[in-house]
């Protein structure tokens, strides 16, 4: 249903739709409109073109040219800075955003990310950590749609930039609820396996890490026997054992346990300090496994062990970052609170006792605004009454701070 | 002799509309000559009756009264001055003849006037209380008060009350417009007790709530048993009794099996026994070479216990027993106390 | 004579003679006099009924009274209380406390209400002879003011003659003023010509009224129009508004609260607020997961200018969300309109803001699947 208020502007919006969208004159919020007149704002790689203009840059308000998170800071609140388009293909490419999100950004051909302050509360705390003394958990938790996965991509770009090795799921469910293909483990009996998932994990962990799987080189410390020919020796490159993992599916989620006990011994040992980030942490404590064709099998899941071995605080040199989201709980549509112990459970309460939980709370007006601000930017909200003050109040009190309803309410307009 | 026969009346066709007339005697038949046997004269001859004629009619000596198609009770009653008690004592069905109101119940359409009391099927059905109008029952209130002893008035509060007598007993007694006293219904007997007024100690009082469960209030401290089981109250209000008697002895004795309590039956959250404090004593005492062993430490004797471990012992246990964002902020704060070095305690939480 | 009749104390009796004509015969105290018939002028039989069932009625009024009075003072005796003071709102609660009944058509319950006064005069003389002209055509104060109307309607027109002649036009005041009055309707024409009136009649004498308001010449008319005509309610001018209060925090905040269907919404509006939305203490305003049930709870805000200037606090619950939602948005409007000018208001009102949505969900009926919906068709 249409905005009531843009009942009256709908033939006029009809008539002149491709004057506006060929008309340079875009509609932004007052404080933007003086600098929007100078803005040659480049999507791609702010410092780029830093460099090429002479004359200093006036930026958007809601914009800031910062693209290193380990330099963001209070001032940059409620902006969004841009991820270089290659360092986004490296972090992204196999998930991190959330996948309504990441169609946008291929829409606007820019990854962009507003910082909040859940994400420098998070990086205070990892600055603050003391990397000989046990790994600390974060937990992040809020209401679905607030921007938890948003925060924990930037966390990712923050551990990539700060040279963190990152083990990075996504989203837990993608797996726990979502999976390929699910076997019967041989290694673990009465559990199954995930093989394919596994495996396309195992991908994903090369390529987000594969600058410091070249510059540092690791070894494994013990032999690793699958098969009568599948041998991982000791002292092989760790390459090696994640190539196995990926070519031989089946015992990918043996590997992926072989190669997180293995990082855990690196950090453990200073030769790499570890991030490890997980979406969706409660989802792992499912009591069963859901295939993607919706088939339910009673029996636990294999990869979420590994995952949740590397959570436990008995290595050092790491930080691990997590989220509880209503939507990874195993019966999402009963879960009636966000709040940690409740969606983790007692099993799940236990396992990270004691942890850091920051809550992710909801937009507030100037990361609305600054919201509607990119929208009108990116040409995303295109009708003539989204871009006034009161369309834009009218979508600001519709949303109720929620950033994921922004988004949708903003689409069809 | 009819009422309405005027046989000498001048007027022919006569045909009265209406009639009012009030008898107060009935004339006499005029009767033939009786046959009495005393007085018979030998010579006379001696009818033979085929039908015989009924003589000796007993004469009512009595006049008989008749009532008159007019007679209301309510033409007697004094609006102002009736006794209506000495009328109407007991419950009876409404009676148009003898109640004075213009009452009127039912009707054909909407916008007409109800029907009149006069044998209305309606107001018959209804149950009515013209036994027990106000008046009557101050009446009755007042001569059963002769029979009672007055209230003590020292216990002049509530909470007097309560402490002189702990236990309250709540029966139900029913009234209908009938003449019956008897209701299923009066058989239930509750007893409300507050359970500081009984001696339980911590062992015992935890028992005691379980034997119970949701018959104890937590908020107003009530324990209410309500028995219906037994068709006399009396019989309600032993049981009940008995029932309060069992708890409180089972609640004090101590079994063998208590002993293999599990931290799932626990019902309060005691930090210190829990995993939670052990993990803390983990990671307070953990060295790299631990690496693999996550909880391996048990609690930390009471010497190593920092402050903040305490502050953070308590916000678990705040949570635990009812996780609110509050509780969550407070978990927070003491969690960075003790996880982060002393960099992190300036920032603002 | 007989000895019946010699024990007769009192008696008054009606007698009817032959030829269906009936006489009046008063018997005196003592038989033994003569009796004397005197007899009065005929009156005819239709008459004689007229007035025995006037008498009858009037005798029955004044019985009812008498009833109705031993009835009040009976009750106001054995409820305890003084008679004097005893109204009857009294007498309705007596009867409540005596015949309680359940019945859930109240009409159907025990009643006891005071004798209704009519005023009702005789229509004729006791000849017979009727008093109004029109009597005999059964309605005649509807007739005689469509008469009167006509009269006048032909006076009108002489008037306009008149101006013709001299060669005028009209003035604007000669015609009445129509703008701040409308026509009565039948119950209300009813009550002033004191006569039931058929539809028919209604409409002919509302026409023929019509003319003559519409004449050009009405305005001399007008004493006799504004007989048949209302004023017109400004109903947003007599609206009744909801107060304004102060709470503790010294924010004045306005109440109110609304249905829609079976849904209850209570909407508090605090003034100087950011535009926060509560919804039953603990939700916001995504509480409506339908986009358009939002809407509607933010449409009063908009309208008047209020979005983020006021915050909301409002409790719902039955039905379902859109019926919430309606219900909602109507006890916001309700609870705006203090806050704004007259003028806003109005506008308000027009937009139908400050209307009760009166529709219901309609019942099921027998033989169909739901109220409308038949069952499927089969051949066989």
């Amino acid at each position: 249903m249409a905005l009531r208020i843009l009942h009256n502007e709908l033939f006029s919006h009809h008539v002149g739709v491709m004057q506006r969208l060929l008309s340079s004159e875009r509609v932004l919020s007052s404080a933007a409109r003086t600098a929007a007149a100078l803005d040659t704002s480049n999507p791609d790689g702010g410092e780029a073109s830093n460099k090429k203009t002479a004359q200093p840059k006036i930026v958007a308000s809601f914009r800031t040219q910062e693209s290193n998170p380990t330099k963001h800071k209070e001032s940059h609140l409620s902006r969004y800075y841009t991820v270089p388009g290659d360092i986004s293909k490296t972090l992204f490419q196999y998930g991190g955003l959330p996948k309504a999100y990441e169609k946008l950004c291929h829409i606007f051909t820019e990854t962009a990310i507003m910082v909040r302050k859940p994400y420098l509360e998070v990086t205070n705390c990892i600055e603050s950590v003391d990397f000989s003394k046990p790994a600390v958990r974060i937990v992040l938790y809020g209401k679905p749609g607030h921007g938890k996965s948003m925060t924990l991509a930037h966390v990712v770009h923050y551990g990539y930039s700060a040279g963190f090795m990152l083990v990075h799921v996504p989203w837990v469910n993608t797996f726990m609820r979502r999976c390929k293909d699910a076997s019967p483990s041989e290694s673990k009996p009465g559990m199954m396996d995930v093989p394919i998932d596994a495996a396309a994990w195992l991908v994903q962990f090369r390529t987000q890490n594969q600058h410091l799987l070249k510059t540092l080189n690791l070894k494994t410390s013990k032999p690793y026997q699958y098969g009568p020919r599948d041998i991982i020796e000791q002292g092989e490159p760790i390459d090696a054992l994640i190539e196995f993992g990926i070519g031989r599916a089946k015992y990918a989620c043996d590997v992926v346990e072989a190669l997180l006990r293995e990082i855990k011994g690196f950090s453990n040992s200073g030769l790499v300090k570890t991030m490890v980030v997980i979406d969706g942490f409660n989802g792992l404590f499912a009591p069963n496994l859901k295939t993607q064709r919706r088939k339910i099998l009673e029996a636990k899941c294999t990869l979420a062990l590994p995952f949740l071995e590397i959570t436990q605080f008995d290595w050092c040199n790491g930080v691990v970052i997590l989220s509880v989201d209503q939507l990874a709980h195993h019966d999402m549509f009963k879960a009636e609170s966000n709040l940690p112990l409740y969606l983790l459970g007692k099993e799940g309460w236990e396992h990270i006792d004691p942890f850091i939980p920051i809550m992710v709370d909801k937009y507030d007006t100037a990361e609305m605004n600054s919201s509607l601000d990119f929208y009108i930017d990116r040409r995303w909200i295109q009708h003539p009454g989204g871009q006034t003050e009161a369309g834009r109040a009218e979508l600001r009190s519709l949303c109720a701070g929620n950033g994921f309803e922004l988004m949708n309410l903003c689409a069809p307009l | 002799m009819s009422l309405l026969s005027f046989p000498k009346m001048p007027l022919k066709g006569f045909k009265p509309v209406r009639v009012q007339l009030v008898f107060n005697h009935v004339a006499r038949l005029a009767s033939s000559k009786s046959y009495d046997p005393k007085s018979h004269d030998e010579s006379e001859f001696r009818q033979l009756e085929i039908r015989p004629v009924r003589r000796d009619r007993k004469t009512s000596s009595k006049a008989r009264m008749m009532m008159p198609r007019d007679y209301k009770r309510t033409n007697n009653i004094d609006p102002d001055k009736a006794d209506w008690k000495s009328i109407w004592p007991g419950p009876r069905s409404f009676d148009p003849n003898s109640i004075p109101i213009p009452v009127r119940q039912g009707r054909l359409k909407p916008y007409r006037r109800a029907f009149d009391k006069y044998a209305n099927m309606e107001l018959m059905k209804i149950p009515s209380f013209f036994h027990i109008p106000p008046t009557t029952i101050k009446a009755q209130c007042e001569a059963i008060k002769s029979f009672c002893t007055p209230f003590p008035n020292q216990l002049n509060s509530k909470e007097k009350c309560e402490e002189h007598f702990p236990l309250t007993v709540i029966t139900n007694d029913y009234l209908h417009s009938a003449p019956t006293i008897r209701d299923p219904l009066a058989r239930i007997v509750t007893i409300k007790l507050k359970l500081k007024n009984i001696p339980l100690d911590e062992h015992a009082r935890d028992k005691f709530m379980r034997l119970v469960r949701d018959r104890y209030d937590d908020k107003t401290d009530t324990l209410t048993i309500v028995t219906d089981r037994c068709p006399l109250r009396k019989q309600n209000y032993d049981y009940a009794q008995y029932l309060l008697t069992a708890c409180f002895f089972e609640s004090w004795t101590v079994e063998d099996w208590e002993s293999e309590k599990t931290e799932a039956d626990m019902e309060k959250y005691i930090w210190e026994n829990n995993i939670s404090a052990k993990a803390l004593a983990s990671i307070v005492k953990w060295s790299p070479d631990k690496l693999g062993k996550s909880i391996f430490h048990d609690t930390l004797p009471a010497d190593e216990l920092k402050p903040e471990h305490l502050v953070l012992g308590a916000a678990v246990k705040k949570v635990i027993e009812g996780e609110t964002e509050e509780g969550i902020e407070e978990y927070k704060k003491a969690a960075m106390e003790v996880l982060l070095s002393k960099k992190a305690v300036g920032l603002k939480a | 004579m007989n000895s019946l009749a010699s024990n007769v104390l009192r008696c008054s009796m009606r007698v009817s003679l032959p030829h269906g004509k009936q006489a009046v015969a008063y018997m005196s105290k003592s038989i033994t006099d003569n009796v004397s018939i005197r007899k009065r002028k005929t009156i005819s039989k239709a008459m004689r009924s007229y007035i025995d069932r006037v008498k009858q009625f009037e005798e029955g009024t004044v019985q009812a009274k008498e009833e109705y009075e031993t009835g009040r003072r009976f009750l106001a005796n054995i409820m305890g209380e003084d008679p004097a003071t005893f109204s009857a709102e009294d007498v309705n609660r007596a009867i409540e406390y005596l015949l309680p009944s359940g019945l859930f058509e109240k009409t159907a319950r025990p009643e006891m209400l005071p004798p209704v006064e009519y005023k009702q005069s005789a229509k004729f003389d006791n000849t017979g002879r009727p008093f109004h002209f029109l009597f005999y055509t059964g309605f005649p104060h509807t007739y005689e003011l469509q008469h009167e109307t006509v009269k006048r309607i032909n006076k009108a027109d002489a008037l306009l003659d008149l101006i013709h002649k001299k060669g005028h036009t009209p003035e604007k005041e000669h015609q009445m003023d129509l703008v701040s009055t409308e026509w009565k309707n039948k119950k209300e024409i009813q009550e002033t010509i004191n006569e039931c009136m058929k539809d028919s009649h209604f409409e002919r004498t509302m026409e023929t009224l019509e003319s003559l308001a519409r004449h050009p010449m009405s305005a001399s008319f007008s004493s006799f129009l504004t007989n048949y005509r209302k004023p017109v309610i400004k109903q947003v001018a007599e609206m009744k508004l909801p107060s304004i209060q102060l709470d503790a925090d010294g924010r004045s905040f306005v109440e109110a609260t609304r249905r829609r269907k079976h849904a209850v919404a209570t909407v508090v509006i605090r003034t100087s607020g950011t535009g926060k939305i509560t919804i039953n203490g603990e939700h916001d305003i995504l509480y409506f997961k339908d986009v358009q049930a939002r809407e509607q709870i933010l449409y009063p805000l908009q309208f008047t200018g209020m979005l983020e200037k006021v915050d909301l606090d409002i409790t719902v619950e039955g039905n379902g969300s859109s019926a919430q939602a309606g219900a909602a948005r109507y006890a916001t409007a309700v609870a705006l309109t203090p806050l704004v000018n007259e003028d806003k208001r109005n506008e308000m009102q027009i937009a139908g803001l400050l209307n009760y949505d009166r529709r219901e969900a309609e019942r099921k009926k027998t033989g169909k699947r739901g109220a409308r919906r038949s069952y499927t068709w089969l051949k066989r």
